[in-house]
């Protein structure tokens, strides 16, 4: 521990004229911060810089790795299963932020206010998915789901709807799994947005109760300008989530229920970025190099997403 | 004083209250339904617990899931323990001393608060292979040690929490740099050093991905992996399968939610200070 520590500290500090202890003010800092910045460079940065150069390799774990150059990448620009992932995210954007904002915004405002019972318990009840192991999720709901027995479909055929199948039709799918994330989520959206309404000083209320602002007007004036940045954040989050999302698919798909084995669902409706990499890596291909290929191209589409969000949000903000 | 009730507020009760049913309705069924055998499941929506539960507790225990516990346990502690204390030292030390890198290293730290590390994944597999780490529970400890959301969430709670003048004088007494944030500092960062370890505890214990990928025999599993085996394992005994999902998840819901204000609050801090 102690050669280690002074090699770090030698290393940062620049002229060393007179001996630097250790135990110095001036020395501390960077042993505090050492440690931190030696796990990220190793477990963090190494691999994510590592898996460029893996991305311009022919790399399978029986063969020696062999230098393509951009090969991958031109593979890549016409795969179509890569296409499909993309696309399923922003399908999956457009299914989930609006409905899982609205209803956390909802959960935020009717249990921020003091005038409900019980306030503390149902903020648990709805932070509960959450914090529950997602992989147990994915089983649950692959049940939960299945067209043939499933509790949904039961239910459904009890008041009368159509009862959709849920894991082989595309668009059924692409809904179990908006809904099983918006489920999921709309309780942690609403606890993040009640700090931000809590947050919000009472002097501010008491000065809308004066001008008579109240109910609608109060949430629409005060309350959502005040928590934008807020919004802002869990949407972005969100955003960047849904090219994340793997383990509730892998487990409706793969997993339990009717167990039909189905790499991205059906047609590959359920195909998303993250499935795709871990799929092409270790799944039923086994090609680290073209799977290191996948996570550069969802960086960038991740990034290109980012900085189009933050333009949209930026232009609004000019124009208030 | 009579409250009175009007009609909105009648109607917002009454949406909270259905989702907040929905939110829990998937549990009740899953505690429910592994009560049952396999054959009486699917007859149609059980809202009442059966008598079945000491079979499929047979089935359930022919896995290891107490292994599963076990290593859980300790790799999320071991990630809550070594993310606590290598982001409070990069916090302290970012929010209580002036030094060149300073502005540097909190802008790095920001920047990395949005980079998807999940996008390093087959990299760091080959590099845990390199490193001899495979076979062991390291690969999903190590990575937990630097956490850019727990050094942020240090160095903010840092500053205002710990007054310039309580180093100071810690100083004069005669401590030196490592004793004052050792017996000094960490004392006064208590609260937050407990959110940080449940919250790393919280997605170590959920984590799938990097499990998934580094753990490659059964007994190193963690119990996401084991929970994933369930649905191989017990392929047509549902019964079996939703009990495992049970065992494996209420023991610990009930343990999270004991500290769920702390976990909140944590995680909301992110958001409103960001």
């Amino acid at each position: 521990m102690g050669s280690e520590l002074k090699k770090t500290t030698l290393n940062n500090i620049t002229v060393p004229k007179k001996r630097i202890k250790l135990i110095d003010k001036s020395v501390a800092p960077y042993v505090f911060s050492a440690p931190f910045i030696i796990f990220y460079f190793v477990f963090l940065a190494f691999p994510i810089l590592f898996t460029f150069y893996m991305s311009m390799m022919n790399w399978t774990p029986f063969d020696t790795p062999i230098f393509i150059g951009f090969k991958n990448y031109v593979e890549l620009f016409r795969d179509a299963r890569f296409y499909k992932a993309l696309s399923n995210a922003f399908i999956l954007m457009a299914m989930i932020i609006p409905v899982q904002l609205s209803l956390g915004m909802f959960i935020a405002v009717a249990l921020s206010g003091k005038q409900i019972k019980f306030k503390n318990t149902l903020r648990l009840f709805n932070f509960l998915p959450y914090l529950t192991t997602p992989v147990a999720l994915g089983l649950l709901f692959a049940i939960l789901f299945d067209p043939a027995f499933g509790y949904i479909n039961m239910a459904l055929k009890m008041i009368g709807l159509p009862q959709p199948d849920w894991i082989g039709r595309p668009w059924a799918a692409r809904a179990m799994i908006a809904l099983v994330t918006v489920w999921r989520w709309s309780g942690y959206t609403g606890v993040i947005l009640m700090t931000g309404i809590t947050n919000i000083s009472d002097d501010i209320y008491e000065a809308c109760d004066i001008d008579g602002a109240i109910g609608w007007k109060r949430f629409f004036y005060i309350t959502l300008p005040m928590i934008r940045p807020v919004i802002v954040f869990v949407a972005l989050t969100t955003l960047i989530g849904c090219f994340q999302i793997f383990e509730e698919p892998l487990l409706l798909f793969s997993g339990g229920g009717s167990g039909r084995g189905l790499v991205g669902g059906p047609q590959g409706a359920a195909l998303t970025g993250v499935w795709l990499m871990y799929d092409v890596g270790f799944g039923t291909i086994m090609r680290y190099g073209y799977g290191a290929t996948i996570c550069y191209g969802l960086f960038i589409a991740i990034g290109l997403v980012t900085v189009v969000f933050n333009r949209i949000v930026g232009i609004g903000r000019d124009n208030k | 004083m009579i409250k009175r009730i009007t009609f909105p507020k009648a109607i917002m009760i009454l949406i909270i209250g259905l989702m907040s049913i929905v939110a829990v309705l998937p549990f009740y069924s899953m505690m429910v339904m592994g009560t049952y055998y396999i054959n009486d499941l699917f007859t149609g929506i059980k809202m009442v617990p059966g008598n079945y539960v000491m079979q499929n507790m047979k089935t359930l225990f022919t896995v290891p899931i107490f292994t599963y516990y076990k290593n859980s346990i300790l790799a999320a502690a071991g990630s809550a323990a070594l993310c606590v204390i290598i982001s409070s030292m990069c916090g302290y030390a970012i929010s209580k001393y002036t030094f060149k890198m300073k502005k540097v290293l909190f802008n790095f730290v920001l920047l990395t608060l949005m980079i998807p590390t999940q996008l390093g994944l087959i990299a760091f597999m080959i590099e845990m292979n390199y490193l001899g780490l495979m076979g062991t529970l390291w690969p999903i400890i190590l990575p937990n040690g630097a956490s850019a959301f727990g050094v942020y969430w240090m160095t903010s709670y840092i500053k205002d929490a710990i007054p310039d003048e309580v180093i100071e004088s810690a100083r004069i007494d005669g401590c030196n740099e490592y004793s004052v944030f050792f017996r000094i500092a960490l004392p006064f960062i208590k609260p937050a050093v407990i959110t940080l370890a449940l919250l790393s505890f919280l997605w170590s214990w959920n984590s799938l991905l990097i499990p998934l990928v580094v753990l490659n025999k059964e007994s190193l599993f963690t119990l996401p992996l084991g929970i994933k085996s369930l649905s191989t394992g017990f392929r047509n005994d549902y019964g079996a399968q939703i009990l495992g999902l049970s065992v494996g998840t209420i023991p610990i819901l009930i343990f999270f939610s004991f500290f769920s204000k702390s976990l909140i609050s944590g995680l909301s801090s992110a958001a409103v200070k960001g």
